[in-house]
C-alpha cells in the first residue's frame, strides 16, 4: 500500500493550470457574448445573415460560459486562495470593460455600447460581491488555521 | 476536542485554503484506514485500490464544502460508503442498499463472493461472510472505531437503526463463530 497513486491523482485534480484556464474561458466567453449580443440587438440595419451570425456567436459564448461554470463547480472547484485571485481578476476585467464601454457611449456616442455597458456593470457588481465573499472566507479560514496551530502547538 | 480531531481539522482548513502539501498529508494520514475499509467490503486488494482512488477523487472535489473539519472522519467514511455501494451496485446489479433487499441467508454464490481470503483471521473471515450491511456496520463501529453518531452520519440512517443493525450483526457473527466451533 502506498499513497503515491493518490499523490498523482491530487496533481491531476488540483491542477492550477486547468482552473486558471476555466476561469479565463468563463470571463472571455461572457465578454464575447456581451459584445456580440449588444451589437446584434442594437446595431440598426444589419443584414439578416449578419444578425444570424451575431446570434450564433452570442449563443456559442453563453454555451462556453455555462460549460466553464459547470467545470468549475463540479470538476475543478476553486479553493479559498484561488477564489480570491479569480474574483480579483474578474473584478479588474469587468471594471475595465465597463469603463471602456462607458467611454464609447459618452465620448464616442456609440449606441451599441449602451447595453454592453449595462451588462458589464452588472458583471462588475457580481464580481465585487464574489471578491468580498472570497476574501471573507479566506480570512476566516486563515484565522481558524492560526487558532488550531496555536492550540496544537501549546499541547505539544 | 481531542488533539487528533484538531489535527484533522487543521488539515482540512489547510486544504480548503489551497495548500498543496496539506493534501499529501491528508492522504498519508487517511489512505490506509480507507483502504482497509474498502478491503474489508470488497474482499480483494485490486478492488480496494480502485475504490480508494475513487474515494480520493470524491475527497478532492468535495473538501471545500466540508463545513466542520472536526467531522472529517465520518465525512471520509461517508464518501467511502457511497463509492463502495455504487461500485457494488454496478457489480451485482440486483444489490441494493435497503435492509429489505438483502436477506439473512444470501445464495451460496453471492455469499461466496464476499468471503475473505484465507490469510485473514477466523474473526475477520467470519465477518466477511456476513451480509454486506451487517459487515459494514461492524467494520465502521469496531474496526474503524466510529461513534454511533458518526456511523449514523456515514450510512445516512438514524442512530436507532444503527443500534438495531449492530445488534443483529453481532448476533449473526456470534452464530457464525459458534458454528465454526469458536467460543464467543
Amino acid at each position: 500500500m502506498t499513497t503515491s497513486p493518490l499523490s498523482t491523482l491530487s496533481d491531476q485534480e488540483l491542477s492550477v493550470k486547468a482552473r486558471a484556464g476555466h476561469v479565463a474561458l468563463l470571463l472571455g466567453s461572457l465578454c464575447m457574448s456581451t459584445i456580440t449580443g449588444s451589437l446584434w440587438l442594437t446595431e440598426p440595419g444589419l443584414p439578416q445573415r449578419t444578425s444570424i451570425a451575431f446570434a450564433a456567436l452570442t449563443a456559442m459564448g453563453l454555451c462556453w460560459a455555462a460549460y466553464a461554470v459547470y467545470a468549475l463547480r463540479r470538476r475543478f472547484r476553486l479553493l479559498a486562495l484561488q477564489r480570491v485571485v479569480a474574483a480579483r481578476i474578474a473584478f479588474t476585467f469587468c471594471s475595465a470593460a465597463t469603463v471602456g464601454s462607458l467611454y464609447l457611449v459618452v465620448e464616442e456616442g456609440v449606441a451599441a455600447a449602451g447595453p454592453a455597458c449595462a451588462v458589464f456593470a452588472v458583471m462588475t457588481v457580481v464580481a465585487g460581491f464574489l471578491l468580498a465573499r472570497a476574501r471573507r472566507n479566506y480570512r476566516a479560514l486563515s484565522a481558524r488555521k492560526a487558532e488550531l496551530e496555536r492550540q496544537l502547538g501549546r499541547r505539544e | 476536542m481531542r488533539a487528533d480531531t484538531r489535527a484533522d481539522e487543521l488539515l482540512v482548513v489547510r486544504c480548503q485554503l489551497g495548500e498543496r502539501a496539506a493534501f499529501d498529508a491528508l492522504a498519508a494520514r487517511w489512505y490506509q484506514p480507507l483502504w482497509r475499509y474498502a478491503r474489508n467490503l470488497t474482499g480483494n486488494d485490486a478492488a480496494a485500490d480502485d475504490a480508494t482512488q475513487d474515494i480520493w477523487v470524491g475527497v478532492l472535489r468535495g473538501i471545500d464544502s466540508l463545513r466542520d473539519g472536526a467531522r472529517l472522519r465520518s465525512w471520509l467514511f461517508g464518501i467511502g460508503h457511497r463509492v463502495l455501494m455504487s461500485r457494488l451496485r454496478t457489480q451485482y446489479g440486483r444489490l441494493e442498499c435497503g435492509d429489505a433487499v438483502l436477506d439473512d441467508h444470501p445464495a451460496d454464490d453471492e455469499h461466496e463472493t464476499f468471503l475473505h481470503e484465507l490469510e485473514l483471521s477466523v474473526l475477520m473471515d467470519e465477518l466477511g461472510r456476513l451480509p454486506l450491511l451487517e459487515q459494514e456496520v461492524l467494520t465502521l463501529f469496531y474496526l474503524r472505531e466510529l461513534s454511533l453518531d458518526d456511523v449514523s452520519h456515514v450510512l445516512g440512517i438514524p442512530p436507532g437503526t444503527v443500534k438495531s443493525r449492530l445488534h443483529r450483526a453481532r448476533k449473526m457473527l456470534r452464530q457464525h463463530l459458534t458454528r465454526q466451533g469458536v467460543r464467543t
